[in-house]
């Protein structure tokens, strides 16, 4: 499933291998692969970790629920780096609020340990 | 039995979806419908769809019956594909 | 919705597709043939004819073959036959501290057959997420991440073609590209509830090695966690005195009581024959769509229920439900067929996809006769997946029949006839050019599913015809699905075979519908 296989413009897409004339990599794009991969595991860690200590069930089920909820969130997360306009902005949502989940998770765990 | 109505049902529906889009309507008929009948049949066509999902969940449980509908949804969907292959084969609609 | 929007998702869509398309192609491919694994099992085991009346009988039979082989072991396993199974498998442990434990392969009468050594239909199952040759962990993660690339392409896909329901209905054949585009977009969109069900449960069946923070969170280690989630039956003491054990008849029949009549998967027997032996029975997981079955423990000796760990909650019924409808054990002959054809679907849908890769950049190559290096080992992996494993697959079957029962590491010398045959295969696309090699590698893989059949009737007693007269109709279903195999194999190998007869230099447009209806 590809947009517009039969474009009869025959404009040259990006990402098309191309011999002999290689076009530079698109700007932002190693950034957005950046996002949609590794740091999007970091956050969806930080995110599930946070889930599983602060839903209102009992231990072992909010961490198994927080795991199932993981791979929507990284499937998420992955659609979003290669839609949105702006990957810096991206990059510092993520990264604030990643902090901020991985800080309250910390103290959590410091304050009333793990089972 | 069950099966089978629920396939002739969710085939029903696709050939409603099929028949609601612009494109199929210069194939099937030749001309387009009104922009009220094509609502219509879609409409028609997506409660099929769903009629299917009743059955199956009726005629089994709950979870199983998802599972059915989903196999349903596809043998229902190669009927009408295969249906409108058919009648190109024959030269009712144009290649 | 906004163009670079939908393009910038149609690359996500091509790149994360490719990225690790053969793998997927593969565990789409044994993942489906895995649905019917307890009947490829029977298949390949050809020894094992006949089947105990009923479980009880079954059981009766194994616990009387095991108190004269095995009298001191110090457990007993039993995994009894059901609906799909014939063979009743006894496992036992050794007492002696650090002794392998045995397996041996009982028929209908209880007694020990003498079994081809095989993995069957069990290996197809494994490999669709264990793989081969490879460290399982890391075999895990790398199907983790080819099944996380799919749910993301499955996601991007849809978001791309608003446009493909519009398409939705329309498959026309021998138009190069178009085909292509359109075999794709029907396969994935026939489907598609289902491939999304299967990816996102796929990994919700290894949620806790992918994602084990969640687990790390509230626990300290995950054996602290596992044992909250999923408790086990507590081992058991030796009493270290003789008692006389209660009959097994009484046991299945009080747990099948409790579970309204559900058939049993195994039976552990803890220390038999001692006064402190113990029972636990599994319930089967064919009885109900979730997959976790209780356990009931019983007193060795008097027969009576012991307490149970009392296990689940929402969550752990949920992914119980998750994993069983990946699973499907539940399901009927009728559904089991449904699920095999989505399964197709999926094989169908990856394959196109991929094929429809090179068939859309080969328009664009400067010189089609001498593509670059990223296009040129596209199509031959493409030719190595998908014709290759497809022979591989037949030589595992033909494996099977043909080695010889005396072998050393027998069933291990099946798999590897699989992994040579593909990797032959996919040596021969290599090496050949790409126009040449799909026909080939298809004719080949259509030969050897043609082979399967003749050789069963040759080398055993349960050929195509035995078995129609004797209505065995797991094994003639088998011999038949060969030979369907073999057809549609032998007219993909046609169609390439036509299309590749103009030069690819001078009619590149013909080159692009290159063995155009494989996968449609």
């Amino acid at each position: 499933m590809n947009a517009e296989p039969l474009r009869r413009d025959g404009a040259p897409r990006r990402g098309a291998p191309r011999s002999g004339t290689r076009r530079p990599p698109r700007r932002g794009t190693l950034w957005r692969i950046l996002a949609a991969v590794p740091l999007n595991y970091v956050y969806t860690s930080v995110a599930t970790a946070f889930a599983a200590r602060h839903l209102p069930v009992d231990p072992a089920q909010a961490s198994l629920t927080a795991t199932l909820g993981s791979f929507l969130l990284f499937t998420a997360v992955v659609i979003v780096a290669f839609s949105v306009r702006s990957i810096l902005r991206l990059w510092f949502f993520l990264v604030a609020t990643g902090a901020a989940m991985g800080l309250m998770v910390w103290t959590s765990i410091l304050l009333e340990g793990r089972g | 039995m069950m099966g089978l109505l629920a396939i002739s049902i969710a085939a029903a529906g696709f050939l409603c979806l099929c028949g609601s889009m612009g494109k199929h309507q210069d194939d099937l008929l030749r001309r387009r419908l009104s922009r009220a009948a094509s609502k219509g049949l879609r409409t028609a066509g997506f409660l099929l769809l769903a009629a299917a999902l009743a059955i199956d969940l009726l005629a089994v449980s709950m979870t199983q019956g998802a599972m059915y509908w989903f196999g349903h949804l596809s043998v229902g969907a190669i009927a009408a594909v295969a249906v409108l292959e058919l009648r190109r084969r024959a030269g009712r609609i144009p290649r | 919705m906004s163009r670079p929007l939908r393009r910038s998702m149609a690359e996500l869509h091509t790149w994360t597709g490719l990225l690790l398309g053969w793998l997927m192609f593969a565990m789409f491919t044994t993942g489906t043939a895995a649905y019917f694994q307890h009947e490829i099992t029977r298949w390949m085991e050809p020894e094992i004819v006949g089947r105990a009346p009923n479980q009880t009988v079954a059981a009766e039979r194994a616990v009387s073959y095991l108190q004269r082989t095995a009298p001191g072991a110090a457990s007993w396993t039993i995994a009894l036959p059901d609906d799909r199974r014939v063979r009743t498998e006894v496992r036992w442990q050794p007492a002696e501290e650090g002794a392998p434990r045995e397996t041996r392969i009982l028929d209908g009468h209880g007694r020990g057959a003498e079994v081809r050594d095989t993995r069957g239909g069990y290996f197809l199952y494994r490999f669709h997420f264990d793989l081969h040759y490879l460290p399982v962990l890391w075999a895990r993660y790398l199907v983790g991440i080819a099944a996380m690339s799919m749910l993301v392409a499955l996601v991007s896909g849809i978001i791309t073609h608003k446009k493909i329901f519009a398409r939705f209905f329309t498959l026309s054949l021998g138009k190069g590209l178009r085909s292509w585009y359109d075999a794709h977009n029907i396969t994935s969109v026939f489907a598609l509830p289902f491939f999304l069900m299967i990816t996102y449960t796929g990994l919700v069946t290894l949620a806790n090695q992918y994602m084990p923070i969640g687990g790390l969170a509230n626990y300290s280690d995950m054996g602290a966690y596992f044992a909250e989630l999923f408790p086990r039956p507590q081992t058991s003491e030796a009493a270290g005195e003789a008692a006389e054990p209660a009959p097994i008849g009484g046991i299945l029949q009080r747990a099948r009581g409790l579970w309204n009549g559900a058939e049993v998967e195994t039976i552990t027997i803890q220390h038999p024959g001692d006064a402190g032996a113990r029972v636990d029975v599994r319930r089967s997981r064919a009885s109900t769509v979730g997959t976790r079955a209780p356990t009931l423990s019983f007193d060795g000796v008097t027969g009576e229920p012991l307490a149970a760990a009392a296990r689940g909650g929402g969550a752990y019924a949920v992914e119980s439900v998750l994993v069983g409808i990946h699973a499907g054990r539940f399901a009927s002959v009728g559904l089991r067929w449904m699920y095999v054809l989505s399964g197709l679907f999926g094989v169908a849908m990856v394959g196109t996809g991929l094929v429809q890769w090179t068939a859309r950049r080969r328009t664009r190559l400067p010189d089609p006769g001498r593509p670059n290096f990223g296009f040129w080992l596209v199509e031959r992996l493409n030719i190595g997946a998908i014709a290759g494993l497809g022979a591989g697959l037949a030589a595992y079957f033909l494996a099977n029949r043909l080695l010889p029962q005396g072998l050393p590491a027998r069933a291990e010398w099946e798999v590897h006839c699989l992994f040579i045959v593909w990797g032959l295969s996919t040596l021969w696309a290599l090496l050949r050019p790409a126009a040449r090699a799909w026909p080939e590698t298809l004719a080949a893989a259509a030969l050897l599913y043609a082979a399967v059949p003749v050789v069963n009737g040759l080398s055993t007693s349960r050929g195509l015809v035995s078995s129609l007269a004797a209505g065995d109709w797991v094994f003639v279903s088998f011999d038949l699905v060969m030979v369907l195999l073999a057809a549609v194999y032998a007219s993909a190998a046609r169609v390439a075979a036509r299309k590749a007869a103009p030069s690819p230099r001078t009619a590149p447009a013909d080159v692009a519908g290159l063995a155009t209806g494989t996968g449609g």
